[in-house]
């Protein structure tokens, strides 16, 4: 070989290798390595508030409690595009329900990572690895519960890898019920009883517990529903508050988590209160059936509902939350996620159910005592418990989060409730089509009965 | 292509008319221009072509070697046609001529090329000097001696010798972009000889990846819009003038609205992701059409806004679209989707001259919206409500109970009616001598908007270059930079979709306040939320040549693109819909893009002969630094603050974006000619790009290509009536890579915030196993030029094959993405046919007429997936069709008893699914398109058409009669009683109605989508040329007035407003006349 082909030979190689690092990039400046996160206990915990900042969007945070009052009988609607709820005929392409759907399981897909982040690279301290664990397994579980109450069942996903979840079928509801209480349970083994931060914004053991009840509740666990309620008002860290204008207020007594909010307002406040400066009706006034419901002096009535004329018809709407806009100081709201009274609720369910009226009266008494109403007899009996723990959970939780809706479904009760109240009622309307991008997207998930 | 032929003169005239006052003064003696009168005795017959060229306004080209100037005449002609006078100076003189514009060229008459060589002579050395009709210096330009293969290249002087010759010696010269001569030589002197530019399209130079080469020679798919092309249509976007003037070519525009984006596909959508973008090229740099604002939170009413609004199209010179594998293969992978190359305009010698050219006008919206009149809305509403059998409330039909029932507005002839008035002002000076040259520019332009608002679209700019080029420096040089700022004052949404706004519906309430008592939005508020984006575009280039030896020479091309956008969105919470999220907030962005390019090149030129050899090699390295900065500024107490962050009580600073691209590769090429008979081009690229992972970062490219001359065969030589034919053939290899960065990254990035503190989210699911996309093209061609090429015609049919195509692969949300970066496990085909032709229709001295047209054929088809129907494509796509179809429901009409609308149940289970009964409703594919160009001129007047058009199928907006929404005029043609037979459904107004729920079915049916085909006089342009003798009272070089239209008459059966556009602001519909001055 030549001189000047050797040269020639040497000349190329030396192109490329060079060539490799004229094309070498790193990482861009505004982005962390996953390495980097899960080896860091500071940036692992920004990726877990990631997940609550993504509950307490618009979606689902805020949106989910306007539809499922629309579908229930809690709402209606002035808004005419909206009535699609109101008449229980939702499209399976509104976006609304697929944004819905999308940021959930945005939700489960960050907890997925956290927890398979955390195994993978084992970087982070052990006490932060446990917290962040529990954090992400009682997200997920959160998440799952508003996805098998909305559309029933949907895919059950608990990795992250694609060519696992991109085509995943739907799943059984029993599956994903204990998919949920195994999150809880782990959860609350690694949680702690305090919060993390100084706010009531990060999920503890408390929240994980209060959670739990409510899944027990729903699986027809009474004792261990009424068992891990009662861990929670045991606890004595909260307490139904008299003052009901405080209730919503950052960090209130009976709050258990809420979803930190900038500036102290929720997009919920703007849904109901009305723009005093641009208008002086909010779009998504009550039913009558629901406001029916109260009894005379209900403080509940007083202090968390109003009223506005609209073309001469007198509505009410929803004020829990008083921020439109930026707060006042000391009266930030922060969106409430779980709280103390319906632990009580749930007890007096599980009570009930258990045949312990004694407890199921008490608890009741409890919140119908702070609302002004007369409390219960004490012979009160069983079945009576049952229609006032209804009474009351649709008085005391309303708009938040579509408790009637889903409570309505538990109970069996939804369809000769809706039956009784809208004419076009359809059984099969008691979940939400899935999306239909979903499945265009996915050949192996089948849509929700009476929706093809 | 006449056009080409047609405007390559008109343009060839006018920078000779500018650069040879001399010339133009002796030329433009008299207005009568065909008659002459020349008197006199032994007049050197160099008077008698100046008389004549004077009297005419006609000059002269020739070689002096082949007819002696001093030699004298006498003559007697009086007011005699020309011709004659030229027949009895050149009558046995064996020169023969002909006349192409004002330009006469004098050269041998063609028997003698081919006359017998003489008896044997004494050898002699031949020495030459060519020279193109500036006299500068031709280098390059081959010199061959005829019949013997003998032959070289001129040095940088323009001159050669050839070595112990027999005179007479029988030359063929030639060089790229100017017309060969054929001559005989005698003597030993050094012989002057001139090229003129070429004038047919054959010859004239086409611009290709890093060179240039002709027509006559090329061996693959290559169309030329020229200046004049552009020049005709008063048009903001040079790319929108594109539209049909070449074959293959695809231009659409996707709203009216000033700044929005040209879409250009070459050869269809290759790539079903986003990148379909061609590579454009502006003087050999790279420019990213991407568009700056490329988050919906920056689009503006005027969506994506094209970075090409920051290119002036009076700058370009010529836009050379390459399309096939032998053009592309050299940009290897970035040449899937074709390459752009634009030529801007550069200086050339001579005196310095200033060029003026001011026109103004009006933009009008071009359609209308048919809409039903108040009487019809509200009886259709009534009807409605009692067809569902509810009573209206306020709440579900404030239209009929609240709103005032005689108001009667067309909401798209109230929101787009206005007139918006268009100046462009542009300013050139440009000389220099043969070493150095200048062209220094300025311009102006200003459109107004036809929304009822104060808004608009200003732009002004500047470039510059610079060439130095010296016969005895062997370094050369060339620079130019051109800077370029505009500002598009627009609003924040489109507001199209107002043209269902209910007739009655009130902008205000009794207060006076904006109207907010239903869910629509109110339009005027919309006028009040402000977008405005600046934009600042700078662009210089440095091509440094040195010439090593003869034919090798060393070049640098050095390339610096930088644009900035800057952004303002305001929106007052007085202006949002009290339901949505009623606080006041700002937007305010800036997102920059600046790119690096350096491509060193060696080029070596060897003539052997009968055969030409042109070696190519090089490398680029390209960086691209892309960064973005957003600030939301929260919740003002004074609506008026509005103007800045400072006043706002929460500024929200979203994490700034940034990405850096780098790319390298090698290229060659070998061209070779035999005989300009057989050609062959072969291209090799090797690439590596930044964009993919570790181990897949490099890839290869290249293409063959071959073509056949068979006209310069000796048995077709002789069939006068065929004067060009070629054969040709392609195929090769290219990529794309136009992919987001950084796709292979497992990173988190800031998202928001949580308890003050910044939350971090995961990007993307990283996959790094994606890699280069390939596109492998096969073409094959025709061109024929018959009678002297004054019917020109080629045919071309290509089959593209794209497989691995990079895809944001598309992710059901349960994945808890929508898409990630993947290679789609598919072959997709583009097939297509191409057709041009153009013609010469009649040519004489005052009036020519020239026409030309295309027409292209489009196909695109899936031809493999890999488990497809278990893949999340399954719904979307269908082996054998297109990858533009769309699926939905087959509407099958209106039930006759019932009213409501049907749609086929493919499986008969009795209810409609998604899954089940979609079939292909539509196909977004044109089926053709294409464009005739017709330029007539008679003496000064000169008049050009252009109709453009389109067979293709468009969506239209769903007619549901009842619902609250204004409805086309076709729902007066509804179904109101048992027994009727129309399309339209019954009205109803209610959600959980069974008709009214079949009818939002509509939306996802071929209902929707119909012909929207279309033939469009797309442009019109008249102008006048002062004659000779007034300007030269006026002591102008050139002056012209013209009138131009665009958009004027659109025929179509299309049902909504624009058949272009669809659901978007229509075009616009252009008038504007002017003025062009040279001094």
């Amino acid at each position: 070989m030549s001189y000047r082909v050797m040269c020639f030979i040497l000349c190329g190689l030396l192109l490329t290798i060079s060539c490799k690092q004229l094309i070498k990039v790193d990482s861009p400046a505004d982005e962390i390595p996953a390495e980097a996160i899960y080896t860091d206990d500071r940036l692992a915990d920004a990726a877990v508030a990631d997940l609550y900042y993504q509950l307490s969007d618009y979606f689902p945070g805020n949106i989910l409690p306007v539809l499922n009052g629309m579908t229930a009988d809690e709402l209606t609607t002035l808004n005419s595009s909206q009535l699609k709820f109101v008449n229980n005929a939702i499209p399976s392409e509104d976006v609304q329900v697929l944004s819905c759907w999308r940021k959930l399981y945005q939700v489960i897909y960050g907890a997925n990572a956290m927890l398979e982040g955390i195994t993978q690279y084992n970087g982070l301290s052990p006490a932060k690895a446990r917290q962040l664990a529990g954090e992400a397994m009682f997200l997920r579980a959160f998440s799952y519960y508003y996805l098998v109450n909305c559309w029933g069942e949907v895919p059950l996903i608990t990795v992250t890898d694609i060519n696992q979840t991109a085509l995943a079928p739907n799943a059984r509801i029993i599956a994903i019920y204990q998919q949920i209480t195994r999150d809880l349970s782990d959860a609350s083994l690694l949680l702690s009883a305090s919060y993390v931060t100084g706010e009531k914004v990060r999920a503890n053991k408390w929240s994980v517990l209060s959670m739990l009840a409510r899944v027990y509740l729903h699986q027809g666990r009474w004792a261990e529903a009424a068992a891990a309620a009662s861990q929670v008002i045991n606890a004595g860290d909260y307490t139904p508050l008299i003052s009901l204008d405080s209730v919503f207020l950052r960090n209130s007594r009976p709050a258990i988590l809420q979803l930190w909010r900038p500036e102290g307002y929720t997009f919920i406040g703007q849904f109901f209160l009305p723009a005093a400066a641009t208008s002086n009706f909010s779009f998504y006034p009550f039913t009558n059936d629901f406001m029916q419901e109260f009894e005379p002096s209900d403080k509940r009535k007083s202090s968390w509902t109003n009223s506005f004329v609209f073309a001469g018809s007198l509505y009410y709407n929803a004020c829990k939350y008083r921020n439109r806009s930026a707060a006042a100081p000391g009266r930030e709201e922060y969106l409430m996620m779980l709280r103390i009274e319906e632990q009580y609720l749930i007890r007096a369910e599980a009570a009930a159910m258990l045949n312990q009226t004694s407890t199921a009266i008490a608890d009741l008494n409890v919140l119908r005592v702070r609302a002004g109403l007369p409390p219960l007899s004490a012979d009160t009996m069983r079945d009576s418990c049952l229609v006032y723990v209804e009474k009351e959970r649709r008085r005391e939780l309303f708009t938040e989060w579509g408790d009637r809706w889903i409570s309505l479904s538990r109970t069996q009760r939804l369809d000769s409730v809706m039956k009784a109240l809208k004419p076009g009622w359809k059984k099969t309307a008691a979940l939400y089509p899935i999306p239909q991008e979903e499945l265009n997207r996915n050949p192996n998930l089948k849509q929700n009965e009476g929706y093809q | 292509m006449v056009k080409h032929v047609c405007k390559a003169i008109r343009i060839l005239l006018l920078t000779c008319c500018l650069l040879f006052p001399a010339i133009l003064q002796a030329a433009r003696g008299t207005a009568d221009s065909s008659r002459v009168t020349i008197t006199g005795k032994n007049i050197s017959l160099n008077n008698v072509f100046k008389s004549i060229a004077r009297q005419t306004g006609y000059y002269f080209v020739f070689d002096n070697a082949i007819i002696d100037g001093n030699e004298k005449v006498s003559l007697r002609y009086k007011n005699a046609p020309w011709e004659d006078v030229l027949a009895y100076v050149l009558k046995g003189r064996n020169v023969s001529w002909f006349k192409t514009g004002r330009r006469i060229y004098l050269q041998l008459a063609e028997t003698t090329k081919n006359a017998p060589v003489m008896n044997p002579a004494p050898h002699v050395t031949i020495r030459g000097r060519i020279t193109d009709i500036n006299n500068q210096p031709i280098p390059g330009a081959t010199v061959v001696l005829t019949g013997t293969g003998r032959g070289m290249t001129t040095n940088a002087n323009g001159e050669f010798e050839l070595f112990n010759i027999s005179p007479p010696a029988s030359l063929h010269i030639s060089s790229l972009g100017y017309r060969t001569v054929d001559t005989i030589l005698q003597s030993v002197r050094l012989h002057d000889i001139r090229l003129a530019d070429a004038v047919n399209t054959l010859d004239a130079t086409v611009v290709i990846g890093y060179g240039s080469s002709s027509r006559r020679l090329l061996t693959g798919a290559i169309s030329r819009i020229t200046a004049e092309q552009l020049e005709a249509q008063p048009v903001a976007n040079a790319l929108a003038a594109l539209q049909g003037q070449a074959p293959g070519v695809q231009v659409t525009s996707t709203s009216g609205l000033p700044g929005a984006q040209v879409k250009l596909f070459i050869r269809g959508r290759n790539s079903i992701a986003a990148g379909n973008d061609p590579l454009f090229i502006i003087d050999g740099v790279p420019f990213d059409i991407t568009p700056l604002n490329n988050t919906e939170d920056l689009y503006g009413a005027a969506g994506r806004i094209s970075p090409f609004n920051s290119i002036n199209p009076a700058d370009i010179e010529s836009i050379d679209i390459l399309k096939d594998a032998d053009a592309t293969a050299i940009y290897g992978s970035r040449g899937a989707n074709g390459v752009v190359l634009i030529t801007t305009k550069k200086g050339t010698p001579g005196k310095a001259k200033a060029d003026l050219n001011i026109r103004t006008g009006i933009g009008v919206t071009a359609g209308d919206m048919p809409m039903l009149n108040i009487r019809d809305y509200l009886a259709l509403r009534k009807e409605a409500f009692v067809n569902d059998d509810i009573r209206p409330s306020a709440a579900n039909a404030p239209d009929l109970l609240l709103w005032d029932s005689t108001q009667n507005t067309n909401w798209f002839r109230k929101l787009l009616g206005g007139t918006a008035p268009i100046t462009n002002a542009q300013l050139n000076m440009s000389g220099g001598n043969s070493y150095n040259n200048y062209l220094v520019g300025g311009h102006f332009y200003k459109e107004g908007t036809v929304l009822p608002a104060d808004l608009g679209y200003r732009r002004g700019g500047f470039r510059a270059s610079f060439q130095h080029q010296h016969p005895e420096h062997r370094l050369e040089a060339n620079f130019s930079a051109s800077f370029m700022a505009d500002r598009n004052k627009s609003i924040a949404s489109d507001i199209f979709n107002f043209y269902a706004l209910p007739p009655n519906y009130p902008l205000y309430d009794s207060a006076g306040m904006l109207y907010w008592g239903s869910a629509f939005d109110n339009p005027e508020a919309h006028m009040r939320q402000q977008a405005e984006s600046k934009t600042n575009n700078l662009l210089t280039n440095l091509v440094l040549r040195y010439r090593l030896s003869p034919g090798l020479t060393l070049k640098t091309s050095l390339g610096l693109s930088d644009i900035k956008m800057k952004q303002f969105f305001s929106f007052p919470q007085s202006t949002q819909h009290p339901n949505n999220a009623p606080t006041s907030f700002i937007r305010s962005a800036e997102n920059s893009r600046q790119s690096f390019i350096v491509e060193p090149q060696a080029d070596y030129n060897l003539g052997l002969g009968k055969a030409n050899l042109h070696v190519l090699a090089g490398g680029t390295w390209q960086q691209t630094t892309r960064k973005g900065i957003l600030a939301i500024g929260q919740g003002y107490t004074n609506e008026a603050d509005m103007t800045s962050l400072q006043y706002a009580d929460t500024i929200i600073r979203r994490p700034d974006t940034y990405a850096l691209y780098r790319y390298v590769s090698f290229f060659t090429r070998l061209t070779f000619d035999w005989q300009k008979k057989y050609l062959l081009n072969v291209s090799y690229r090797r690439d590596g790009s930044s964009r993919f992972g570790p181990g897949r970062q490099f890839g290869d490219f290249g293409a063959v290509g071959l073509a056949w001359v068979f006209t310069e065969e000796p048995f077709l030589k002789q069939l006068p009536w065929l004067s060009f034919g070629k054969v040709r053939a392609s195929g090769g290899i290219t990529g794309n890579d136009q992919i987001t960065d950084y796709q292979y990254m497992r990173n988190y990035g800031n998202n928001a915030s949580y308890l003050g503190e910044n939350t971090l989210a995961p990007l993307r699911i990283a996959d790094n196993n994606y890699s280069w996309e390939e596109n492998r093209k096969m073409e094959a061609a025709i061109e024929l030029g018959f009678l002297q090429d004054k019917l020109f015609f080629s045919a071309a049919k290509y089959c593209n094959r794209s497989s691995n195509q990079l895809v944001g692969y598309q992710l059901p949300g349960i994945t808890g993405f929508t898409s990630y970066q993947a290679n789609l496990p598919a072959v997709v085909e583009n097939t297509g046919w191409e057709f041009e032709v153009r013609t010469s229709n009649i040519s004489n001295t005052n009036f020519q007429w020239t026409t030309s047209a295309n027409i292209s054929f489009f196909n695109n088809r899936l031809k493999k997936f890999h488990s497809l129907a278990v893949s999340s494509y399954a719904n979307a796509y269908v082996i054998g069709q297109s990858l533009n179809i769309l699926r939905g429901y087959h509407f099958t009409g209106v039930d006759p008893l019932t009213g409501l609308v049907q749609f086929e149940d493919l499986n008969k289970d009795g209810k409609l699914s998604t899954l089940n009964d979609f079939v292909t409703i539509a196909n977004l594919d044109p089926a053709y398109y294409g464009g005739i160009q017709n330029d007539l001129s008679y003496k000064n007047f000169s008049l050009g058409f252009f109709l453009q058009f389109n067979k293709q199928q468009g969506v239209v907006p769903a007619v549901r009669p009842g619902e609250f929404a204004n409805q086309l005029t076709q729902s007066l043609h509804r179904w109101r009683q048992p027994g009727d037979i129309t399309s339209i459904s019954r009205s109803t107004a209610t959600a959980g109605n069974t008709a009214y729920d079949q009818s939002a079915k509509l939306a996802l049916s071929n209902a929707v989508y119909e012909d929207a085909s279309y033939l469009r006089l797309k442009n019109l342009f008249i102008t006048y040329t002062l004659p000779a003798a007034v300007l030269k009272r006026l002591k102008l070089q050139l002056c012209r007035i013209y009138l131009q239209g665009q958009n004027l008459v659109t025929v179509t059966g299309y049902k909504a407003a624009d058949p272009e556009t669809q659901i978007l602001v229509p075009a616009l519909r252009v008038i504007t006349s002017g003025i062009q001055l040279t001094l």
